[in-house]
């Protein structure tokens, strides 16, 4: 084992230095009354690149990274331009009468293959509200 | 018949171009300067390097020819908090089948102060608009590491 690590040790491991992968979203909190069985929210995604990318749009449990229920993202996998922001609309559906529905709705990129060690996102916490 | 009539209306600022500059001297004009902040968390990463230690055990960028990860938060939308996920191993040489140990720290001016973990963890920032948070990364295995490229990965969430 020592002559493994000699030649590791020899050798320049791990290099690891390509840019990574920047995202912005916002609101982190909204939250909305709706009187209908759907409620839309209109979420700001950012590319602070200057490229182009393509991100992606998911919900997620307001507590763990379970999917969320009825939750709807017509657009889930946006392109968005360099130093662009772009507004991307998430709507909860099958809304009971008098339900209280919260739920996070997350945004990363997509081409995950120059990150190392950070991979970021930014989730948005988002509540809808059914009157009785 | 119908006789047309035309009439023509001239504001100051066409005057001003139809006359030249001959008057632009005498009026005063608003200049109006106009920004839209959109409430939200913007994260940047900088990747980092790990290089292997003389004994061959640990594998980290606080080794000699390492250098740190960043991650600059810019939080326009009140106080965020960003949580890191427990570290992975995402690459590694087919050669190596062992599990190391991983684990992460970092530090911010906002007030992040980790220790190295294998655990989840997060912070909130005590600067409300940004901050930039350094990042070290480390895999230790006590029987040593094969020759090869290896990656450690953690997911960095900015919420509220």
């Amino acid at each position: 084992m020592l002559a493994v690590r000699l030649a590791a040790a020899a050798l320049v491991l791990a290099a690891i230095g390509a840019p990574a992968a920047a995202v912005g979203l916002g609101p982190l909190l909204a939250s909305g009354i709706t009187g209908t069985e759907r409620k839309g929210f209109y979420l700001t995604l950012i590319n602070p690149f200057p490229k182009a990318g393509r991100f992606r749009v998911y919900s997620t449990a307001w507590d763990s990274e379970q999917p969320a229920a009825r939750i709807l993202i017509p657009v889930a996998r946006p392109i968005v331009g360099p130093n662009s922001r772009r507004r991307v609309l998430v709507i909860a559906t099958g809304l009971q009468p008098g339900e209280l529905h919260s739920f996070r709705v997350c945004a990363e990129r997509v081409d995950r293959s120059g990150e190392s060690l950070i991979h970021a996102r930014v989730c948005s916490k988002l509540t809808a509200r059914r009157v009785a | 018949m119908t006789n047309a009539i035309t009439i023509w209306i001239i504001c100051p600022a066409m005057l001003a171009v139809l006359v030249g500059g001959a008057i632009s001297s005498a009026q005063a004009q608003v200049v109006n300067f106009e920004g839209t902040i959109v409430p939200a968390c913007v994260l940047t990463p900088t990747d980092g390097i790990m290089a292997i230690n003389a004994g061959g055990t640990v594998v980290g960028s606080e080794e000699s020819g390492g250098t740190a990860a960043s991650l600059s938060v810019a939080s326009t939308g009140g106080t965020a908090t960003v949580a890191f996920s427990a570290p992975t191993l995402a690459a590694k040489p087919v050669a190596y089948t062992r599990t190391p140990t991983l684990s992460l720290r970092y530090t911010s001016p906002g007030g992040a102060a980790q220790a190295y973990t294998s655990s989840s963890s997060q912070y909130t920032s005590t600067n409300p608009l940004s901050d930039v948070i350094t990042l070290h990364a480390k895999a230790t295995d006590a029987a040593g590491f094969v020759a090869g490229t290896y990656r450690i990965a953690t997911t960095a969430t900015c919420s509220q």
